[in-house]
């Protein structure tokens, strides 16, 4: 069978269909649509992670609370209302609304404009590369 | 496979992504030259060579560092270049195993060794004709020079059954040949 690589005719008419060749940038494209693919990638990676993270927030109240009621205590609803009954009514008494929202809302204007400065440099040490 | 190969695998894998480049760079030209060979149309078999760097990029961590990296490459681009004939209406020609039999190897030998302008035009319309899984038969034999083990892994069948499909891929090229231009 190895003989058969004699075929010279074949061979011939097999080349004649091979002359086109693959452009010169073909590397540099390849290599942009793989970063690309990379870039998604991770983007996925984290929505994914962002997912998990949310779920386990909402999820693990929920099952410490359940365990407590099921396995501990089964009053503690009615304890738990009284008691947020009771600081919301303290709140109330020692802080007047209007300033604890003031400063919540400060705290986030400060939290964004750091994290603004911060990638911001990070962006410029990246390009300075 | 090549130590030197292995050990770029290995930083890739570690997130030196751009060291792919040397893979893309130094198969290329030869899985371009396959898929071409395949699918018969330049714009197609760059995509498709595209694509199929991509999806070795996407699979490498399942790729086995104890065979032949060229040899996995091949078998991704066949697959891709396959799958994508089949969603396009084939021109290969169906012929009766039975008629194939008939046929004497002597001539055949004869007949696929002929250099003739002539002759090589004829076998350029007959391959046109053949089904792509052939196609890629002859030019992983004869262009790429491939081992028929080789050829076997990449087109994931028995060697056995490698030869055979050779052999008669010859001989249904020489029944085109005989039956459309009477030589």
């Amino acid at each position: 069978m190895e003989n058969n690589r004699e075929d010279r005719g074949l061979r011939k008419s097999l080349a004649t269909r091979q002359q086109t060749m693959l452009p010169s940038n073909f590397t540099f494209h390849t290599m942009q649509m793989i970063e690309k693919e990379i870039a998604m990638r991770e983007k996925r990676h984290e929505r994914a992670l962002q997912w998990y993270l949310t779920l386990a927030s909402i999820s693990l109240p929920i099952i410490c609370f359940a365990t407590i009621y099921y396995f501990v205590n089964p009053n503690i609803i009615l304890q738990f209302k009284e008691y947020m009954h009771n600081i919301l009514c303290s709140i109330e008494i020692t802080l007047p609304t209007t300033t604890l929202s003031l400063t919540i809302l400060l705290l986030l204007f400060l939290d964004h404009w750091i994290r603004r400065q911060y990638y911001k440099k990070q962006y410029k040490d990246d390009v300075s590369k | 496979m090549e130590n030197n190969e292995r050990h770029i695998i290995e930083k890739i894998l570690c997130g030196a992504t751009e060291k792919f480049a040397y893979f893309v760079e130094q198969y290329s030209n030869q899985t371009f030259s396959l898929i071409i060979g395949i699918v018969g149309n330049h714009e197609d078999a760059e995509e498709l060579t595209q694509d199929t760097f991509l999806k070795a990029f996407n699979n490498l961590k399942r790729f086995n560092t104890d065979s032949r990296f060229s040899t996995w490459l091949y078998r991704i681009a066949y697959n891709t270049a396959i799958s994508h004939m089949r969603k396009k209406a084939s021109l290969a020609l169906p012929i009766d195993e039975k008629l194939l039999t008939n046929i004497n190897d002597r001539d055949v030998d004869i007949a696929l060794d002929n250099e003739s302008d002539e002759r090589i035009e004829h076998l350029y319309s007959a391959i046109e004709k053949l089904q792509p899984e052939e196609k890629a038969l002859l030019q992983l034999f004869y262009i790429e020079e491939k081992s028929i083990g080789e050829i076997a892994a990449i087109q994931n069948i028995s060697e056995s059954n490698a030869r055979v499909k050779l052999h008669r891929t010859r001989k249904k090229l020489y029944y085109i040949i005989e039956n459309e231009y009477g030589e």
